[in-house]
């Protein structure tokens, strides 16, 4: 049951893989990216229980926040082009 | 509240590295500084936010399983319908954007209310303004339980208002 | 091992492995990108859920459910917060919306 879950995770990864390949805007690739860091974490997670080794979860945990974190710079480096700008002004526009 | 995400902090730390190790001071050492640094960006946070996190009182916490219960219910029906437009035959959506006011009295609890109609498939929060969400919602249907605002009411009662 | 249990498991795992494909398919049968972010969200809530779900049942009451807790946790705070954040960023950037019935009630928003 373990193998079938982790076959449909991968699965969709590569489903996820294809629309940030294709676009064809970039917040289309930056949800697939996103979403493909979700599955990782999920895939993390059962290959921990399928060889018994459930401390892997630590990094399940890890990467949600990694995850999240890099979604977000990446999506504010797209809209401004700059990581560290003071943007306060440019987002009431 | 202050102390409260406190303590939250110190079990999230105990839970996730505390009982193995709570004999080896140097871990013991990094785990106070880190609790600590994040409370600090809390206090920071939570002043900048205008103190909108007088939500959760004890009282709250009650009546949270309530909440939690509900909103597994509804996310469920949505996923449900979600897929139903994906695998069907024809790809038919009607798409449209609707203004909902957002009725709850603090900031977080319009915040929660605004994170569970983007967490439901179907609906998605555009924008929160003056009292007010922008949500675009897939069709008819997926709009359904956040036009007749039973999902207002449901963050309403977690924030203690009326049943 | 308990074999009730493992059923279970099997069930929600598989249910979860479901809702995922579906949302990978939704990504490529949906036209525009605000209907993607709806199947994303499909992966996120009921892929993920049920699929820790299943983890739980195996995990007991023990650390191992604790922090698969917490990671569903996590991912129910931050996928919202993400999709709201790439809806008003397209938004704000311009992206079409195309809806169904123009100007009834999104007009002068962003």
């Amino acid at each position: 049951m373990y193998v079938a879950a982790m076959a449909a995770i991968v699965v969709t990864m590569f489903l996820a893989l294809a629309r940030a390949a294709i676009g064809p805007t970039v917040f289309d690739r930056i949800l697939a990216v996103n979403m493909f860091g979700t599955k990782t974490v999920l895939l993390i997670a059962v290959a921990g229980f399928l060889t018994g080794r459930p401390e892997w979860l630590d990094l399940a945990i890890v990467y949600t926040l990694v995850n999240f974190t890099g979604t977000l710079a990446v999506l504010r480096f797209a809209r401004f082009g700059n990581l560290a700008r003071d943007d306060r002004k440019a987002d009431r526009s | 509240m202050r102390l409260g995400v406190l303590a939250l902090l110190v079990a999230v730390w105990l839970s996730l590295s505390g009982p193995y190790t709570l004999h080896e001071w140097l871990i013991l050492a990094f785990g106070v500084v880190s609790v600590l640094f994040v409370w600090r960006l809390y206090l920071a946070l939570d002043r900048a936010a205008g103190g909108g996190s007088e939500f959760f009182r004890a009282s709250s916490w009650l009546r949270l399983p309530r909440f939690l219960v509900a909103f597994a219910l509804k996310v469920a029906a949505a996923n449900l319908h979600t897929t139903k437009l994906i695998l069907a035959p024809k790809i038919d959506l009607q798409p449209r954007l609707r203004r909902v006011p957002a009725s709850q009295k603090t900031s977080f609890g319009q915040v929660l209310y605004a994170n569970f109609i983007t967490l439901t498939p179907g609906t998605i929060t555009l924008d929160l303004r003056d009292d007010e969400l922008l949500v675009y919602a897939l069709d008819a249907e997926s709009e359904g339980d956040v036009m007749d605002g039973s999902m207002d009411r449901d963050v309403l009662r977690l924030e203690g208002g009326p049943d | 091992m308990n074999g009730a249990l493992d059923i279970v498991t099997a069930v929600l795992l598989v249910a979860g492995g479901f809702f995922c494909v579906v949302g990978g398919i939704g990504l490529h049968r949906f036209s525009d990108f605000y209907q993607r972010t709806h199947a994303a969200s499909v992966t996120d809530t009921a892929g993920a859920g049920l699929m820790l779900l299943g983890l739980m049942v195996q995990g007991g009451l023990s650390m191992v459910t604790l922090k698969l807790v917490l990671v569903l946790a996590f991912l129910l705070f931050s996928s919202p917060a993400i999709a709201h954040a790439l809806v008003k960023a397209a938004h704000g950037h311009g992206l079409a919306l195309e809806l169904d019935d123009p100007g009834k009630d999104g007009d002068a928003a962003g």
